[in-house]
C-alpha cells in the first residue's frame, strides 16, 4: 500500500493505483471524459490533469500511478487553467446543435461547461464537417460531435471483443469509425452508445423523440433472455422511448444490455397490439366486454368440468411471464379447476436439465451465479452459443478470458463468436454431447486425474461410473463425435487440473431433447473433478427466456406445487390444502406435451394457454394444429394474436413487462423486481390481474391488492424464497435460496453439503439421437440469433431491419453439392414436416448440418421437429430441395392476420402434403 | 590490360548519390572501361555527408591519396578514366579533395580533405566509415575494426562492466531526448521479466533530417553491432529495427547486413561463440511520424494503431508485447562500438561538460554545403553555418535556423554562437532533436515556417489526446489567420498561451513539443508576427494572403507591377500607364532612377532573372507621353474645383510632389513652396541629367500643376515666409525639404580647397553653377551619390577614383550603375580610408589612405573592415568629392515650434501615418528618413497626403493598413507559353561610352516597343497564383 496526499488529506491506495483512483478513494471529483469504470486507463482527454509536487508538468491523473509520498494537488489555478483549455477547444469545435441532439440534457461536455461556467473562451466556435453516418439501422454516428474519447471503440474491444470500431485517419480528422468507413455491421449491443459522453453515437430510435429532460427512468428488469440484465425505461406518457442498461450495486450486467434489451422494446409499441377481449363467434374473433369474456370462459370450463371431469382441463404456463403471474396460474389450474394439468415450455428444454441437477444434488437449479464466474480459472462452454443466446452473460465470460484469468473450453458443433477464444474448440457432432463428456469424464479417471479427497468425501456412485466409463474413451468416441481424441485428453486434463472450473451450457436451443442425459454426463465430470460446491466452480444451465426458473419455481410444472413439491406427497398437499382451502387432486396431471398429445386424442377437451404460443414454440406443429383443432375450449392470454390465437375461442389481451409489476428470477436463481412503467395500451390487463378476475368470476376468491401482495403469498409458500420480501427487491436482486428476510442470499449453492446429501454420479449410456438416411441426410440444427428473442423482437421495428428474417447456413461442401448459393431459397423436409427458406453458404455450421433460426413465423423449424417420441429422436433430419420463391416480394404488403392465417394454411397444407408422402421411409 | 584490382573507383550510391544520378555514372564508368577494356573494381558506397557535391567519384591508385571529384556527369568520366584511372593523372579541374589513410602520397594542386572547409571542423566517429567502405560487405566492414567491439564485449566484459562503460562515456540518446544511454539500459537490465526486446527506432521522420537514413544505408553493419552490444548490456534476447518504409534502400541493406551477420554467427544462438543469443528483425514501419514516439513505436510492432499510451510505465519495466523493453535510435547505437573498443575517455573526451561525443547533423535549407557533418557537441552554430555550411546559398544573409525538426526551434542570427549542446539548445528555446538543421535566410518569413511546422505536427498529430489533436489545429488556425493579414495583437497572447497548455498537457512528446517552432519564432522574431498583424506586411514577401505578388507587396508605393506588366505584354502601353498613375505621380522618373525593389524580389528572379519592371515602366511612360505629344493621348488629370481646403507643403522634392498630387486629387489645394527656382527637389539637385533628363521631370510636375497644386519657387521658407506664417494660412502643413547637408568624415583636412561634399557638388553641377575640377578627382564612399558624383565628374573632364573602405560586393551602389560608372573609366579602388588630407599651399594636395581588410562576420554575416596597420600610403588627388551622407537642414524651423526631433537632426514622425507629434503638421522623405531612397519618398509623400485627408475632413489620423491588393480588377494573365519560358531579360541599351562623356545626355535609351511587349510575357504573373 501506499500514502499519498491528494489536497492535503491523507489516503492509502494499493501500489498501481492511479491518482485518479487515490482522489476517488477521498471522494475528491476530478473531471474526466475518457476515463470508464470498465475501460483501461486510457488518458486521452487530458481533463483530468493534476499538479503533483516536484514536477513541472501536469499530470493524466487517470493514467499516472501513485508512488508513495506522493503529494497531489488536484485544484490549483495551473490545473483549472489546463481543463479550461480543454473544454474550450472541446467546445471551439463541437457543433452547437443541442436542440437537435439526442444526448442533449445528459451531455458530459455540457455538464462541464455548466460546471466550470465558460463561454466558447478565445477561439470562439469552429465549424467542423466530418461523416454523419445514417446507414445503420439502430446506431447513428455523428463524427462532427465526437471528442474523440475513445470510449466506444475502447469498450467495443475491450468489454464486446468486437472492435467494430476504432481511430481511423491522423491529425484532426482523426474519427472513431468502423474499418473502411462502410456503416456499423456488428451486435448492435449500444454499449458505445451509451458508454459516448456526447452525442456522437446515439440511438436512432430515440433521435428527435423526446428530450431527455422530460423522461422519467423506471429501473426494471429485461424481458428477454435469462441473464435478468436491469434495465432503465426512459418514458414520458404511455410511451418508452430509450432504454439505457443500469449500472449500480444490485444490477448484474455492469450496465450493459443487448441489442434486445437496448433496442427490442419496440414491440411494446406495435400497432398489432390486442386491446380488448374477443370470443369466436359464427368462426370469427369479434371484440366483447371483460365480462362477456369472463361469462364464456366460466360457463364453457364448468360445462367441460361437468362433462369430462377437471382432468379434461389443461394449462400451459408462461417462461416470460412474472412469478406472480405464473404462480396465480397453477393455483387457478389447481384450486379453481382441480387438475394439475398445467406445465410450460420449459418442459421441452430446461427442464430435463434440471431434473438431472436434482437427481445429482437435490436442487433444479444452477450451482453458481454469473457474477461467480469471476473467480472461474477455466470455463467450459457446451452447447452454447452464449454471446448471442445470453449475450450479457457471454461478456462476463469473455472478459474472465481475455483478461488472461481464466482459461476457455468449448465445445459446439458450430463455429460461433465463443469458439474464436477457446483455448481448445471441440466441435462435435450436434447430439453427442454425452459421448463427449464421457470421453473427457473417463479420461480424468483413467489417468486419476480425479480430486479423490472431494470424491471420497462428497461423492456417490463412482465405481458404477467407472465401470460405465470404459467404453467411453476418446478413442472409442471419436467416431461418433467427429473431436480428435488427443483433443479430448488435453481438454480432460485441463478441466482436471483448473483450481476452479465453471461449466456453461445452454439447454433449449441445440440440445432439446437431450438435456438431462446432457447435463448429468457434465455433473459425472464436475463431480469427480470437484468443481462444485466451491466459489468459481459449478454448472450453469443457461435458458432463452426471461423466467424459465420463475415459472418452473412457481409450480407450473404437472408435477409439483411451487417450490417443487411433489403433488403426490400426502404432507405436502395437506399443508396447501390448509393454505388454500381447497382439496387438491393428488395425481401428477398432464405436461405440455401431454396436454398436446391428449388433446389431439380427444381427451383434453379445454386449453388455458397464458403468454405462450405452442403452434410456434413447440415441437411437432403438424400434431399442435391437430390437438387445437380438436379442443372444445381453447382460451389465449397474449400481447398479440399470435397463432396459436387464430384457434381460440377467446382471446383476452395482456399485458407486458413493461407494463407491469412482479418479479422474475433469471437463470441463476436470482429474482428481481419487474416495475410498472406505462399503462397498457386500451383495455389490456395484467395476466395476474386477469387470472383473479376469473377466478373469482368462478367463485374463488382471489383478492390481491397489487402483484406484491402475491408475492408475500409466495414467499410463505416456498421456503426458498422466503425471504425474498418485495421491499429488498427495490434496488437489488436476491438469489434464491434465501429462507429468512435477514439472509442476503445464496449466489453458490452446496458449499458444505448437497441436499441430497452426497452428489450422485450416476452413468449415462449415450444413446443415439436419431438417424441420417438416404432421404433425409442433413442434420437439422435448430437455433437463436443474436438479434432476437423468440418471436416477440421479430415484432421491434429497429431490431427487424438488423435481421429481418431467418436466413438458415448450409455449409459451403454442401452448398456445392446441392448446387446452392447465398440467397438462394429451400424446402426443407423432415419425416413429419416441411418449411421453406433462405439460405446463406457459411462454414460455421459444420459439413452435413443445416443451422435454422427459430424465431420467424415464416420458417417454422417446429414444424419439422418431431414431438413424439422425443426421446428417442433428439435430433432431426432433413432433405433439402431448392425452390423458387418468386412471390416473396409480396409478403412486405400482407396484414398481420392474414398472415397468420397463411401460416395456418400453409401448417394444414403441409399436414396433408406429408400424409399423402407417407411411405416407408429408407 | 585486365583486371587491376590494386585500383579502386568509389561511388556515392547514397539516396542522395542516386537522386544525382548515380546510377548514370556508374553505367558511363562501366561502358568506358569497356571500351579500354580494363577492369577496376568498383566500390559503391553510401553518403559521404557532401551531398551538395553528388555524384561524387572517388579514385585511388594504389600508394596514391584517394582523390574526390564532385558533381560528376557521364560526360565527365570518359576524362576522369583516361587521365586519372589510366594515365595517373589526377583531372584537377574537377577534383575537389583527396583523402590518405595509410600515409599515401599526395598529388599537388588539389587539397587534401582535411583542407576542404567542409571537413576541417568536423570528427567523424559515426559517420567514420559513411562513404568509406561499401555497405553491403561485411568483409568492408571487418576490415575497418568491424564487430570487434562485440567480440570484446562479449568475450572479456560482463554486462554490467558493458554498462559501466557506455554510462562513463556520457553518450546520451540522440534522437532527441538526449537520456543518459547506460542509465536507460541499467533500467531495463534491472527489470524483471523475460524475455527484454531491444528496439533500434530508424523512423527518422523530421522534415530536413536525414542522418540515420545515411548511416543505414552507409554502415548498417555498425548499427548491427551497436544493438548486439546493448542486447548483451541489457539482456534481451530479441530486437527489432523499426525502419520507415520511406527508406526502401535502408531497409535492403539492413536486411542483408542481417544475413551477413547471422552467416558469421555473430546474430543468432550462442552469438561469437558465447552463452548468449540475439535475434534480430527489420519492421517496416507505414509512414506516421507519431510512430517515432516510443510508445507509438511498440503498438506498431504489435500490429495496433500507432499510438502513444502514457508513460509510466516506462518501455524499461512495460514495453514491447508488455515486456521489459530497450529503444535508441540509429546514431545512439552507431556511436556504441568505437566507446567500447576505445574506452569510454576516448568518447567522454570530445564535447561539452553535459554533451559528450560527436553529433551529425543534416544540413538543408539555403545553405550552400548541404549534406551530412559530425562534430564534436558544443561547436557554435556559426561553425556549422559559415565555415562547415559555407555560408547561405546566394550570398544571401542568415536569418535563422531550425535545429530539431518540428519538435525543436529556430535559432535567429543574434545568437549564432550559440554552442550546440543539449542544455544550451533548451535554454535557447530550441533541441537537439534529432540534428536536422534547416538554414533559413532572409527570403524565409518565420510566421509562415511556424506555420509550416504546425500544419506537419497538427497532420501528423495520431489524435488521441485533446491538446495535440485541437490545441495545435487552433494554433494553425491562428497562425494562418496571421499570414492572411486577418491577425489581431491578442492572437498572440492566445498562442503563447496555448503553446503553454499544450506543452504541459500533451499526452505524448509529439504534442508536448509541437508549439516549440511557434513559441521560438515568437521570441526571437515577435516583431515579425507584429508586422503581419498590425501592418499587414510580410516582411520577407512570402505569406502569399497578404502579399498578392511580391514586386507588389515590396514597393512601397504598391505598384500593380502584374498587371501593367501584362498591359505592357498585350500593347496596351498608354494604359499601363494610368494603371502605374494610379499609385504614382512620378511613372517616368521612377522608371529611370527608382531602386526596384520588385525586382530584387521578382519570383522569375528565381528562376533565371527577374523582369525589368523598372524599365517596362519607363517604356508605359516614354510611350505615352509620345503619343501625348502627338495627341493620340491625354493624360488623365482631374482637375479640382479648387474650392478645397488650403495645405501647405515645404518642398518640392517626391515626397511634396507626391502628396501634392494625391491632396489635389481629394480637391484639397495644395501650395508648394520651393526654396530652388525650379520644383523637384533631389530629382533635380542631386540626380545627374545623364541619368533622368529635366524635360521627363518637367512633364510629370506639369501634370500635377495641372490639377491645381500652386507652386511657390524661390521661396525658402524661413527667409521668405516664416513657418509659423504657413501654419496660420493653412489647415495643414506637409514638411517635405529633404536632406540636403553633407556629413563629413571627421579626418584631419576635410575643410581644405579642392575638398568638395558631394550633395552640394551635385546640386551645383545640376544647378548649372560654375564647379573648379582638377585633373585628378577621387571620391570617397559607396553608395549611389558617389557613384553619381564620380560619373559627373567623369563628364566634366576629370579622371576619376573612387575610394571605398569594403569590397564591391559590399558596395550599397546600384550595381548597374557601378558597372557603367567603369565603363566610363572611373577607377575603383576598395579597401581603402583616407584617414587624413595633406594641405599644400592652403589646397588639398595628397591624401593619405590606409588599407582595409574584412574581419570576422558579424550576426548578419556581413564582414566589418578594419584597417590594416602601418599599410597608410599617400596619393595625389587635385579634388576629392565626399559622399558619405546628408542629413536635413531644419534651419527653417522657428523657436518653439514643437516638433520632436531626432539625434540625425530629422523630424519624428508616426512611421505610417506621417503626422509629427504636432496636429496638423506632417512630414515625410529624406528630411523624416535621411538620404534615402526616391520610392520611399514618394510613399511618404502618399502616406502623408492620406493621412491629412483624414485629419482634414475631422477624422481621427490612424494608419490605415490593408493587404496588398490589386489596384483594378486582375488583370488576365497572358499564360506563359513554352517559348515565354526560354526568353532572357534584355540587356539595357545605352549611349556608346565614347559619346557619353561628352554631355549630360540620357545614358539609357529604354526598350523598343517590342523589346517592352517581349519582355512582358516573362512575367510569371504569381499574383493569380492560389
Amino acid at each position: 500500500m501506499f500514502t499519498v496526499n491528494v489536497d492535503g488529506k491523507q489516503v492509502k491506495v494499493p501500489r498501481g493505483s492511479t491518482i485518479l483512483d487515490a482522489a476517488r478513494k477521498l471522494e475528491i471529483d476530478i473531471p474526466t471524459f475518457c476515463d470508464h469504470k470498465y475501460l483501461l486507463p486510457f488518458g486521452s482527454c487530458r481533463m483530468c490533469v493534476v499538479e503533483v509536487e516536484g514536477t513541472d508538468r501536469l499530470f493524466a491523473s487517470c493514467v499516472v500511478p501513485v508512488t508513495d509520498g506522493m503529494e497531489i494537488h488536484t485544484d490549483t489555478a495551473r490545473v483549472r487553467r489546463a481543463r479550461e483549455t480543454v473544454l474550450e477547444l472541446l467546445l471551439a469545435y463541437h457543433p452547437l446543435e443541442c436542440p437537435v441532439c439526442p444526448q442533449s440534457g445528459r451531455c458530459l461536455l455540457q455538464d462541464m461547461v455548466f460546471e466550470h461556467g465558460k463561454d466558447y473562451g478565445r477561439f470562439g466556435s469552429i465549424a467542423v464537417d466530418k461523416r454523419i453516418d445514417y446507414l445503420s439501422p439502430l446506431i447513428e454516428m455523428n463524427q462532427n460531435r465526437c471528442i474523440l474519447c475513445g470510449r466506444c471503440s475502447r469498450i467495443c474491444d475491450e468489454v464486446q471483443a468486437e472492435g467494430e470500431l476504432d481511430f481511423s485517419g491522423r491529425g484532426f480528422p482523426t474519427v472513431v469509425e468502423p474499418s473502411f468507413a462502410r456503416p456499423m455491421d456488428c451486435e448492435f449491443c449500444g454499449q458505445c452508445i451509451q458508454a459516448c459522453p456526447v452525442g456522437s453515437l446515439y440511438s436512432r430510435i430515440f433521435k428527435h423523440t423526446a428530450p431527455v429532460w422530460e423522461l422519467t427512468p423506471v429501473r426494471t428488469t429485461c424481458p428477454f433472455c435469462g441473464v435478468g440484465c436491469t434495465l432503465s425505461l426512459e418514458v414520458k406518457g404511455d410511451h418508452i422511448y430509450h432504454v439505457l442498461g443500469v449500472d449500480d450495486e444490485g444490477s448484474n450486467n455492469n450496465g450493459f444490455l443487448c441489442c434486445k434489451g437496448r433496442f427490442g422494446y419496440e414491440y411494446v409499441h406495435h400497432p398489432d397490439r390486442i386491446t380488448e377481449p374477443m370470443i369466436r363467434k359464427e368462426g370469427e374473433l369479434v371484440p366483447v366486454t371483460w365480462e362477456e369474456a369472463y361469462d364464456r370462459i366460466t360457463q364453457d370450463l364448468v360445462r367441460i368440468r361437468e362433462a369430462h371431469g377437471s382432468d379434461a382441463l389443461g394449462g400451459i404456463a408462461s417462461a416470460r411471464c412474472t412469478n406472480e403471474e405464473n404462480f396465480l396460474f397453477q393455483k387457478f389450474m389447481r384450486v379453481v379447476l382441480g387438475t394439475n394439468n398445467v406445465d410450460s415450455i420449459a418442459r421441452f428444454g430446461h427442464f430435463p436439465g434440471m431434473e438431472a441437477l436434482r437427481k445429482a444434488f437435490g436442487v433444479e437449479a444452477p450451482t453458481n451465479s454469473l457474477n461467480d464466474l469471476q473467480h472461474s480459472d477455466l470455463i467450459f462452454v457446451l452447447d452454447s452459443n452464449i454471446t448471442e443466446d445470453d449475450h450479457v452473460a457471454g461478456l462476463k465470460v469473455l472478459k474472465q478470458v481475455r483478461s488472461g484469468r481464466a482459461k476457455l473450453i468449448a465445445a459446439n458443433s458450430r463455429k460461433v463468436k465463443i469458439t474464436r477464444f477457446a483455448e481448445s474448440w471441440m466441435r462435435h457432432n450436434p447430439g453427442t454431447s454425452v459421448a463427449l463428456l464421457n470421453a473427457m469424464a473417463s479420461v480424468v479417471l483413467e489417468e486419476g486425474l480425479e480430486d479423490s479427497g472431494f470424491c471420497r468425501n462428497r461423492v456417490s456412485g463412482l465405481e458404477e461410473l467407472r465401470t460405465s466409463l470404459a467404453e467411453y474413451t476418446p478413442e472409442k468416441v471419436e467416431a461418433i463425435t467427429g473431436v480428435p481424441a488427443s483433443q479430448v485428453r488435453e481438454a480432460a486434463r485441463s478441466f482436471a487440473e483448473a483450481r476452479n472450473a465453471t461449466v456453461i451450457i445452454t439447454l433449449g436451443g441445440a440440445s432439446p431433447y437431450t438435456g438431462e442425459d446432457t447435463v448429468a454426463a457434465a455433473v459425472n465430470l464436475i463431480l469427480i473433478t470437484g468443481n462444485v460446491g466451491r466459489v468459481g466452480a459449478g454448472i450453469i444451465p443457461m435458458s432463452e427466456y426471461n423466467n424459465v426458473q420463475g415459472t418452473m419455481d412457481m409450480g407450473a410444472l404437472a408435477e409439483f406445487l411451487p417450490g417443487y413439491q411433489p403433488v403426490s406427497d400426502d404432507g405436502i398437499r395437506e399443508w396447501f390444502e390448509g393454505q388454500w382451502n381447497v382439496k387438491l387432486s393428488d395425481q401428477p396431471g398432464l405436461d405440455a406435451n401431454g396436454m398436446i398429445q391428449g388433446a389431439a386424442a380427444g381427451t383434453l377437451k379445454a386449453l388455458y394457454v397464458m403468454g405462450e404460443n405452442p403452434l410456434s414454440s413447440f415441437p411437432d406443429q403438424g400434431k399442435v394444429v391437430d390437438a387445437l383443432e380438436n379442443l372444445d375450449l381453447l382460451v389465449v392470454q397474449d400481447m398479440f394474436l399470435t397463432e396459436t390465437a387464430m384457434f381460440a375461442d377467446v382471446v383476452l389481451p395482456a399485458s407486458c413487462g413493461p407494463e407491469k409489476d412482479g418479479t422474475f428470477t433469471n437463470t441463476d436463481r436470482r429474482v428481481q423486481r419487474v416495475k410498472k412503467a406505462i399503462n397498457a395500451p386500451g383495455d389490456a390487463r395484467d395476466d395476474w390481474k386477469i387470472i383473479t378476475e376469473l377466478a373469482t368470476a368462478m367463485g374463488y376468491e382471489m383478492n390481491y391488492g397489487s402483484a406484491m401482495d402475491v408475492l408475500r403469498e409466495i414467499t410463505n409458500t416456498i421456503p426458498f424464497y422466503a425471504g425474498i420480501l418485495p421491499e429488498r427487491l427495490d434496488t437489488s436482486g436476491i438469489h434464491w435460496p434465501c429462507p429468512r428476510p435477514d439472509h442476503p442470499g445464496t449466489e453458490v449453492l452446496h458449499l458444505d453439503r448437497f441436499p441430497s446429501g452426497l452428489g450422485r454420479t450416476r452413468p449415462v449410456p449415450f444413446k443415439e439421437a436419431g438417424k441420417a438416411s438416404a432421404n433425409y441426410p442433413y442434420l437439422l440444427v435448430p437455433g437463436t440469433v443474436l438479434y432476437h428473442s423468440g418471436t416477440t423482437t421479430t415484432m421491434a421495428r429497429g431490431l427487424n431491419e438488423v435481421a429481418p428474417s431467418a436466413v438458415a447456413e448450409v455449409h459451403p461442401a454442401d452448398a456445392s453439392e446441392l448446387d446452392l448459393s447465398s440467397g438462394d431459397w429451400v424446402r426443407l423436409t423432415s419425416r413429419i414436416g416441411i418449411t421453406e427458406v433462405q439460405i446463406k453458404v457459411s462454414d460455421r455450421s459444420r459439413e452435413g448440418t443445416i443451422f435454422v433460426p427459430t424465431h420467424f413465423r415464416d420458417v417454422s423449424v417446429n414444424a419439422l421437429m418431431s414431438h413424439e417420441p422425443a426421446k428417442e429422436q433428439g435430433v432431426t433430419y432433413v432433405a433439402i430441395e431448392r425452390v423458387q420463391r418468386v412471390e416473396v416480394e409480396d409478403r412486405g404488403v400482407e396484414g398481420p392476420v392474414s398472415r397468420l392465417k397463411r401460416t395456418v394454411q400453409e401448417i394444414q397444407e403441409m399436414k396433408r402434403r406429408m400424409a399423402e408422402q407417407a411411405g416407408p421411409d429408407v | 590490360m585486365g583486371y587491376e584490382s590494386d585500383k579502386l573507383i568509389v561511388i556515392g550510391m547514397g539516396t542522395c548519390g542516386l537522386a544525382s544520378g548515380a546510377r548514370g555514372v556508374l553505367s558511363e564508368v562501366e561502358q568506358q572501361m569497356d571500351k579500354l577494356s580494363i577492369e577496376v573494381p568498383i566500390l559503391k558506397t553510401g553518403c559521404i555527408g557532401m551531398c551538395y557535391q553528388e555524384v561524387l567519384v572517388d579514385i585511388a591508385l594504389p600508394g596514391r591519396a584517394r582523390v574526390t571529384y564532385a558533381k560528376v556527369e557521364p560526360e565527365m568520366i570518359q576524362s576522369i578514366i583516361n587521365n586519372h584511372v589510366v594515365k595517373g593523372k589526377p583531372v584537377t579541374d574537377y577534383a575537389i579533395g583527396q583523402i590518405t589513410t595509410n600515409g599515401e602520397k599526395i598529388y599537388k594542386g588539389i587539397p587534401t580533405y582535411q583542407e576542404l572547409d567542409f571537413f576541417k571542423k568536423q570528427n567523424r566517429i559515426v559517420l567514420r566509415r559513411c562513404g568509406f567502405i561499401d555497405p553491403d560487405k561485411i568483409e568492408d566492414y571487418l576490415e575497418t575494426d568491424g564487430y570487434r567491439a562485440a567480440e570484446k564485449a562479449l568475450g572479456t566484459m560482463s554486462p554490467t562492466i558493458v554498462r559501466e562503460v557506455v554510462k562513463k562515456s556520457g553518450l546520451r540518446g540522440r534522437g532527441g531526448g538526449g537520456f543518459p544511454t547506460g542509465l536507460k539500459w541499467e533500467f531495463c537490465s534491472n527489470a524483471a521479466g523475460d524475455p527484454k526486446y531491444l528496439i533500434c527506432n530508424a523512423d527518422e521522420g523530421d522534415p530536413g533530417a536525414f542522418m540515420d537514413r545515411s548511416v543505414l544505408e552507409g554502415d548498417p553493419h555498425a548499427v548491427l553491432e551497436g544493438m548486439i552490444i546493448a542486447a548483451y548490456a541489457i539482456g534481451a534476447r530479441y530486437g527489432y529495427i523499426y525502419c520507415r518504409a520511406e527508406y526502401p534502400l535502408a531497409i535492403e541493406r539492413l536486411i542483408r547486413a542481417i544475413e551477413q551477420a547471422e552467416e558469421r554467427n555473430f546474430l543468432g544462438e550462442n552469438i561469437f561463440g558465447s552463452d548468449f543469443s540475439f535475434h534480430l528483425k527489420v519492421k517496416e514501419g507505414a509512414g506516421a511520424f507519431v510512430c517515432g514516439e516510443e510508445t507509438a513505436l511498440m503498438a506498431s510492432i504489435e500490429g495496433k494503431r500507432g499510438m502513444p499510451r502514457s508513460r509510466p510505465p516506462f518501455p524499461a519495466h512495460r514495453g514491447l508485447w508488455n515486456q521489459p523493453s530497450n529503444i535508441n535510435n540509429v546514431e545512439t547505437f552507431a556511436s556504441v562500438a568505437p566507446i567500447i573498443l576505445n574506452g569510454a575517455d576516448s568518447y567522454a573526451g570530445i564535447g561539452t561538460e553535459s554533451t559528450k561525443g560527436t553529433k551529425v547533423f543534416a544540413l538543408t535549407g539555403k545553405i550552400n554545403n548541404t549534406g551530412l557533418i559530425e562534430v564534436p557537441a558544443g561547436t557554435q552554430l556559426k561553425e556549422i553555418v559559415y565555415d562547415i555550411g559555407g555560408g547561405i546559398v546566394g550570398g544571401g544573409k542568415f536569418k535563422a535556423a531550425q535545429l530539431g525538426g518540428p519538435s525543436g526551434g529556430c535559432l535567429p542570427a543574434e545568437i549564432i554562437e550559440t554552442p550546440i549542446d543539449y542544455d544550451s539548445l533548451i535554454e535557447a528555446g530550441a533541441m537537439m532533436g534529432s540534428g536536422g538543421v534547416v538554414v533559413m535566410d532572409e527570403r524565409t518569413c518565420m510566421v509562415d515556417v511556424a506555420r509550416f511546422f504546425l500544419e506537419f505536427t497538427t497532420a501528423e498529430s495520431c489524435g488521441k489526446c485533446v491538446p495535440c489533436r485541437m490545441g495545435t489545429r487552433t494554433m494553425l488556425g491562428i497562425l494562418e489567420r496571421i499570414s492572411a493579414g486577418l491577425g489581431a495583437m491578442e492572437d498572440i497572447k492566445n498562442l503563447e498561451e496555448l503553446a503553454q497548455e499544450i506543452k504541459n498537457t500533451s499526452l505524448c512528446g509529439l504534442g508536448q513539443s509541437a508549439p516549440n517552432p511557434v513559441l521560438s519564432t515568437l521570441r526571437y522574431f515577435r516583431r515579425e508576427y507584429e508586422s503581419h498583424i498590425k501592418e499587414k506586411r510580410c516582411p520577407a514577401v512570402v505569406c502569399k494572403t497578404i502579399i498578392s505578388s511580391p514586386c507588389q507587396h515590396v514597393c512601397p508605393i504598391e505598384t500593380d507591377v502584374p498587371a501593367y506588366v501584362t498591359l505592357i505584354g498585350q500593347g496596351k502601353f498608354s494604359e499601363a500607364l494610368e494603371l502605374i498613375r494610379i499609385t504614382n505621380p512620378l511613372p517616368a522618373v521612377c522608371g529611370r532612377v527608382c531602386h526596384h525593389p520588385c525586382e530584387s524580389k521578382c519570383r522569375r528572379g528565381d528562376l533565371d532573372e527577374s523582369i525589368s519592371i523598372r524599365t517596362l515602366k519607363r517604356v508605359a511612360a516614354d510611350f505615352a507621353a509620345k503619343e501625348e505629344a502627338t495627341g493620340k493621348y491625354k493624360i488623365n488629370v482631374s482637375k479640382i474645383s479648387g474650392t478645397g481646403k488650403k495645405v501647405a507643403i515645404v518642398g518640392g522634392g517626391p515626397a511634396g510632389l507626391t502628396a501634392a498630387h494625391f491632396l489635389a486629387q481629394s480637391d484639397f489645394s495644395p501650395v508648394i513652396f520651393e526654396a530652388q527656382r525650379v520644383a523637384g527637389g533631389m530629382l533635380i539637385l542631386g540626380i545627374p541629367e545623364y541619368r533622368l533628363p529635366r524635360e521627363t521631370l518637367q512633364h510629370e510636375i506639369r501634370a500635377i500643376e495641372s490639377m491645381g497644386a500652386t507652386f511657390h519657387l524661390n521661396t525658402q521658407v524661413g527667409k521668405a515666409i516664416s513657418f509659423d506664417q504657413i501654419r496660420m494660412d493653412h489647415e495643414a502643413v506637409f514638411i517635405a525639404t529633404g536632406a540636403h547637408v553633407d556629413l563629413k568624415m571627421g579626418i584631419p583636412g576635410e575643410d581644405a580647397e579642392g575638398v568638395y561634399e558631394s550633395l552640394s557638388f551635385l546640386r551645383r553641377v545640376n544647378l548649372g553653377e560654375e564647379v573648379p575640377l582638377g585633373k585628378n578627382v577621387a571620391v570617397v564612399g559607396g553608395g549611389n551619390t558617389a557613384i553619381d558624383a564620380a560619373r559627373v565628374a567623369r563628364r566634366m573632364g576629370a579622371e576619376v577614383t573612387i575610394l571605398y573602405r569594403r569590397t564591391r560586393r559590399e558596395m550599397p551602389a546600384d550595381e548597374m550603375e557601378i558597372e557603367e560608372a567603369i565603363n566610363e573609366g572611373v577607377d575603383l579602388q576598395t579597401l581603402v580610408a583616407p584617414v587624413q588630407i595633406m594641405i599644400s599651399g592652403g589646397r588639398m594636395a595628397k591624401v593619405q589612405c590606409i588599407k582595409m581588410e574584412l574581419g570576422e562576420p558579424d550576426s548578419s554575416g556581413r564582414r566589418r573592415p578594419e584597417p590594416i596597420e602601418g599599410s597608410e600610403f599617400e596619393v595625389e588627388f587635385d579634388n576629392l568629392i565626399v559622399a558619405v551622407s546628408g542629413q536635413p537642414d531644419l534651419s527653417f524651423l522657428e523657436e518653439g515650434h514643437g516638433l520632436s526631433i531626432s539625434k540625425w537632426n530629422s523630424i519624428d514622425v508616426h512611421p505610417y501615418t506621417q503626422m509629427t507629434n504636432v496636429e496638423g503638421v506632417f512630414a515625410g522623405g529624406d528630411v523624416v528618413t535621411g538620404p534615402w531612397m526616391v520610392i520611399d519618398a514618394i510613399a511618404a509623400g502618399k502616406r502623408a497626403a492620406a493621412h491629412m485627408e483624414l485629419f482634414l475632413n475631422g477624422e481621427e489620423v490612424v494608419p490605415q493598413y490593408g493587404v496588398t491588393k490589386p489596384n483594378i480588377d486582375p488583370v488576365e494573365a497572358i499564360g506563359l507559353t513554352e517559348e515565354d519560358m526560354h526568353l532572357t531579360r534584355p540587356g539595357m541599351p545605352t549611349m556608346e561610352v565614347e559619346k557619353r562623356l561628352r554631355d549630360f545626355a540620357e545614358v539609357e535609351l529604354g526598350y523598343t516597343k517590342e523589346m517592352a511587349m517581349k519582355e512582358a510575357r516573362r512575367c510569371l504573373r504569381c499574383d493569380t497564383e492560389e
